[in-house]
């Protein structure tokens, strides 16, 4: 079958009209005819000869045949063989579009190149492909599947592909492309598994590729070769964006940071052309709380926190819910964040010691003095006397004791009730035992395992009183513990300056039951606990005051107390909701209803679950309340969505993922190019043109012989006219 | 009907006749002249429409109020009644043979040309009317009267009208107004004049010359001498065709100019025609190929016609 290599050079075949128009005009006539008169007679135009009056019909077969096989000699004509017509069916792709819907497609314009993109990329298609569409955000969503579209035939594939599309609308969740990616490549592997020869395969992403979404998990695996990515990059009409987020409250004694401060992040994205930007309150109605707002100044690529004092607003007494807003920011999707903070809850912490002693040689006079409070929980010391009586009312909010070698049996056993109910007791030995120098006289250790026998009846324990040579420092520190994580780090770990003047030795530990956290020099235990119910009971086998050691002095002992109360009571962090994240359980089931959301359309829908069963995740910013509870609920963006500065497309040969470039019109697809490139090859070696070169070269010089010949034919004739 | 061409009955029977091109192929004109008047008085005889003549004399009944002066008293002597005798001088009659001299006289598709045919049939009439005794004279002219002698009836008249007529076409163009303005200027008596022309110029500007002519009572008789060609314009090819008299050249292919010039030329006819009838003008197409004979016979049954210019 005869095929052309360039087949528009045929149009130059048309040229032949030329020689024929040329043939047909009618020459002027040389001879003059003189006539009585010209007035009867109009001047007609050279006009065109009927068909049958053209001359010189061989000379005109002639230059037609020279123009004809010059055009074909320039289309390159070559013969298709059944190898080149094997080769020319299209191997059918597996594609995958992932469309990115998370929060950062809100962006102006983003959006709609999305869909422009993706729409281009499915029509650019081959209609031999199966395409599916899913939608990504931290987690993939089929709108339409590779089964589904290999089950359709062939002319509905790209149709359907391309109404799965329609009426998708970007979310508010995050995007984790990296996992996304993966999730991808294994349907497509999932897809071909079964194939001996794998059809070729090909992930096409529509994104705004921001430099929020995790790429970490691309390192885990070796990306297969035969799957290129064909990255379809969205771009805003604006590029910059600056986004605020909330930081969590710590405890943090380095920052002077009040209860009733919020420490704002502002960050400002590499490509933004605004740099000043406003904060400013309001309450869950979306109205300012104050006229003035505060100014910040953030230069392109940087970022600042801003200390701000929070605007205290109570509704029945209850604290209300805040939003704080970014103004002068061209993006408006992550330019609000909302603010909860709810009823700071009261805990007490008791120290049983007696107070008749001097201050400076008790347990309370420096345990009291360590502030234990957290943001949302307001810890109070008391001090008991243990001969005083202990009420019911004061069981409430108890989290820590703190109890001396003063304490009796009785209290003993009212605590054991509720060490069993989770309370933690840290029992200091901090007297001496038996009797002592002088007329002093020590703490009974009789007494001492008596109350250990209230707690533990089954240890058979003795405790003495240890002699110390000059003194005795802490060994043996189990760093791994909460008691002394903070200090695991060498620069704190130094306890070589906190000497025990005096300690308890206690024998008959079993190792088994009791954890010990520390032992003295000499190999006694020090610090040691043991769970008793859900609570915990510490012991320390000597006092922290002076008399007993330099513990109460040192530097470790504020975070030592403060680490006995996080132990009793875990520290709570203020609740941190991010949209995509999955909802706890204790609100998973109520009936929320949105107060404040970042759209207004948005409002007054329920807090909508993805699925009911197990997979509820907070889809929407804002406030929400449950119908039937007093407490609110604040949902922000996820702080990724904010970063929206581009990602390097290198980045993702960094993982080695081939990059392919989008099919369009003009780039034909691989398989058409190496088409093109067999059609050269064969054209090349048949090098027909060469031939038809030849024949127009004969042609030409029959066509000079001829033309000569006629020429000279008509010299002779019109001589003898004359 | 003034316009009238040659019966294509007569024409069939041309072989009859003498034939124009050995006729035409002697250069004598006096020889020729003389040949066609034999023919035509030879065939006269055979011709049943014999007995009419240039002059044709009328008896009329006299009416009360007509000059006695016309009244035929021997024929009175005779019948015993009164006639009228009219044209008693018909036979000195005078005529003029106008001959056109113009360069597209000089056209000819065939062996001669136009000008050969109209100086033969003007020296054939000449000779005729010389033998019925009229007093004959020429004149030629182009764009103005170049050459004229006076209507005579004597020896050697025939040779003078001989030797106008022998002088070839040195005019340019056709203007037959100045001519006739001369003509009916110069000829002072009622007279004949036959103009033999190819009448190729607007027929409008004929009309006052013409009027002209008429009103001073003279005779008019226009013979138009016509090439065959110039009737249909048959070619086979494309040509530049270069007018004669202004040299004017225009490229003219026959197949596709034939039917406009047809229909031209039929236009520039009837014009002609227009302008003639209402002066009463007789009008005879000839083309160069027409027997002469049949042409004096033509001219002959034109006289005789009732064109009204008889009316004094």
């Amino acid at each position: 079958m005869l095929s052309f290599l360039t087949p528009l050079y045929l149009l130059a075949g048309l040229a032949i009209l030329a020689p024929i128009l040329a043939h047909l005009v009618r020459k002027r006539p040389r001879e003059v005819m003189d006539f009585s008169s010209v007035i009867f007679l109009d001047a007609s135009p050279p006009r065109l000869t009927n068909r049958n009056r053209i001359e010189h019909w061989l000379l005109l077969a002639l230059r037609s045949l020279i123009l004809l096989a010059l055009a074909l000699a320039f289309a390159r004509p070559y013969l298709k063989t059944l190898i080149e017509q094997q080769t020319s069916a299209y191997p059918a792709k597996e594609r995958i579009l992932l469309i990115d819907t998370s929060a950062s497609m809100r962006r102006e314009g983003v959006w709609e190149q999305a869909i422009q993109k993706a729409k281009e990329y499915i029509a650019n298609s081959q209609p031999e492909d199966s395409i599916a569409v899913v939608a990504m955000t931290d987690r993939i969503e089929s709108l339409h599947s590779l089964e589904h579209s290999r089950q359709s035939g062939i002319s509905e594939r790209k149709i359907l592909a391309s109404k799965s599309i329609d009426g998708v609308t970007p979310t508010w969740l995050s995007c984790d492309l990296g996992q996304c990616m993966l999730q991808a490549m294994e349907l497509l592997n999932d897809s071909r598994s079964d194939q001996e020869t794998k059809t070729p395969a090909e992930i096409a992403i529509v994104s705004d590729f921001q430099s929020g979404n995790p790429l970490d998990s691309l390192g885990s695996i070796q990306w297969p070769q035969d799957i290129p990515i064909v990255p379809l990059v969205c771009q805003p009409k604006v590029p910059g964006n600056a986004t605020i987020s909330i930081l969590p409250r710590t405890d943090d004694s380095s920052t002077a940071i009040s209860e009733n401060t919020e420490r704002i992040l502002v960050r400002n994205a590499n490509r933004s052309k605004k740099d000043r930007f406003s904060l400013k309150w309001l309450d869950s109605d979306g109205k300012p709380i104050a006229a003035e707002s505060q100014e910040v100044f953030v230069p392109a690529g940087q970022q600042q926190i801003l200390v701000l004092e929070r605007p205290t607003l109570e509704s029945n007494g209850a604290q209300s819910p805040l939003v704080i807003e970014l103004d002068g920011d061209d993006q408006w999707f992550d330019n609000r964040q909302y603010l909860y903070r709810g009823k700071k809850q009261k805990a007490k912490a008791i120290c049983l010691d007696s107070k008749k002693r001097d201050p400076k040689d008790s347990l309370w006079y420096f345990a009291v003095r360590v502030p234990i409070s957290q943001p949302s929980l307001d810890v109070q010391w008391e001090i008991f006397d243990p001969t005083e009586e202990f009420k019911e009312s004061d069981h409430k909010d108890l989290r820590l004791v703190i109890a001396s070698s003063d304490l009796s049996a009785l209290w003993a056993q009212k605590l054991r009730e509720l060490i069993e109910n989770g309370l933690h007791v840290w029992w200091i030995l901090d007297r001496p035992t038996g009797t002592l120098q002088g007329d002093q006289a020590g703490v009974d250790p009789a007494r001492l395992e008596e109350i250990w026998k209230t707690w533990f009846p089954n240890d058979a324990v003795a405790i003495s009183e240890r002699t110390i040579d000059r003194f005795q420092l802490l060994q043996n520190i189990d760093m791994s513990h909460p008691m002394f994580s903070a200090f695991s780090d060498p620069k704190f770990n130094d306890f070589t300056k906190i000497r025990f003047w005096k300690h308890r030795q206690v024998q008959g530990l079993s190792s088994n039951d009791w954890r010990i956290l520390a032992n003295y020099d000499d190999g006694t235990p020090a610090i040691f606990q043991r769970p008793l119910g859900k609570g915990m009971v510490s012991v320390v086998a000597s006092g922290w005051q002076p008399i007993e050691s330099q513990l109460a002095l040192s530097s470790k002992f504020v975070p030592i107390v403060v680490a006995m109360f996080e132990q009793a009571s875990p520290l709570q962090q203020d609740p941190d909701y991010r949209c995509g994240e999955r909802i706890p359980s204790q609100l998973a089931l109520e009936n929320w209803q949105s107060i404040v959301q970042q759209q207004s359309d948005d409002v007054g829908k329920e807090l909508r679950l993805r699925d009911p069963q197990n997979d509820g995740v907070f889809i929407a910013p804002g406030i929400f309340k449950a119908s039937d509870q007093e407490e609110f609920v604040a949902v922000n963006l996820s702080k990724s969505e904010g970063l929206t500065d581009p990602i390097d497309l290198e980045e993702f040969a960094r993982f080695g993922i081939p990059i392919g470039q989008p099919t369009s019109p003009s780039n034909q697809p691989e398989s058409v190019s190496r088409k093109n490139q067999l059609a050269e090859q064969m054209e090349a070696s048949q090098g027909g043109w060469w031939w038809i070169l030849l024949a127009v070269s004969i042609f030409a010089g029959l066509e000079s012989l001829i033309a000569a010949w006629r020429t000279r034919h008509w010299a002779s004739l019109s001589n003898n006219n004359r | 009907m003034n316009h009238s061409s040659l019966p294509e009955s007569q024409k069939e029977v041309g072989s009859l006749w003498i034939d124009l091109k050995t006729l035409m192929a002697v250069r004598n004109l006096q020889w020729r002249a003389q040949k066609v008047v034999d023919g035509f008085q030879t065939g006269l005889h055979r011709s049943p429409k014999h007995g009419f003549s240039v002059e044709f004399s009328e008896y009329r009944p006299y009416c009360v109020g007509d000059d006695p002066k016309t009244i035929d008293w021997k024929l009175f002597a005779r019948t015993d009644r009164y006639y009228q005798k009219r044209f008693e001088d018909e036979t000195n009659r005078r005529c003029y043979l106008v001959v056109d001299q113009s360069k597209s006289m000089q056209f000819g598709s065939i062996a001669y040309n136009k000008y050969e045919y109209a100086r033969t049939l003007a020296a054939t009439l000449a000779l005729f009317l010389l033998k019925q005794r009229d007093a004959v004279g020429a004149v030629a002219f182009d764009q103005h009267v170049s050459d004229w002698l006076t209507a005579r009836f004597r020896t050697g008249q025939f040779q003078r009208i001989l030797s106008i007529l022998s002088k070839s076409c040195s005019g340019l163009s056709t203007d037959l107004v100045a001519p006739l303005e001369q003509i009916a200027n110069l000829v002072k008596h009622r007279s004949l004049i036959v103009i033999i022309s190819d009448f190729l110029v607007d027929p409008d500007l004929l009309h006052s010359p013409l009027s002209f002519l008429r009103a001073r009572k003279h005779e008019v008789v226009l013979l138009r001498v016509l090439d065959p060609m110039e009737l249909d314009f048959k070619s086979d090819k494309p040509v530049l065709i270069r007018d004669m008299e202004s040299m004017a050249e225009r490229f003219v292919d026959p197949i596709m100019v034939r039917e406009s010039y047809k229909r031209k030329f039929d236009a520039h006819s009837n014009a002609l025609q227009n302008v003639l009838s209402p002066l009463g003008i007789p009008f005879v197409d000839l083309t160069t190929t027409d027997p002469l004979e049949l042409v004096l016979s033509s001219f002959l049954s034109t006289r005789q016609a009732p064109t009204g210019q008889r009316a004094s």
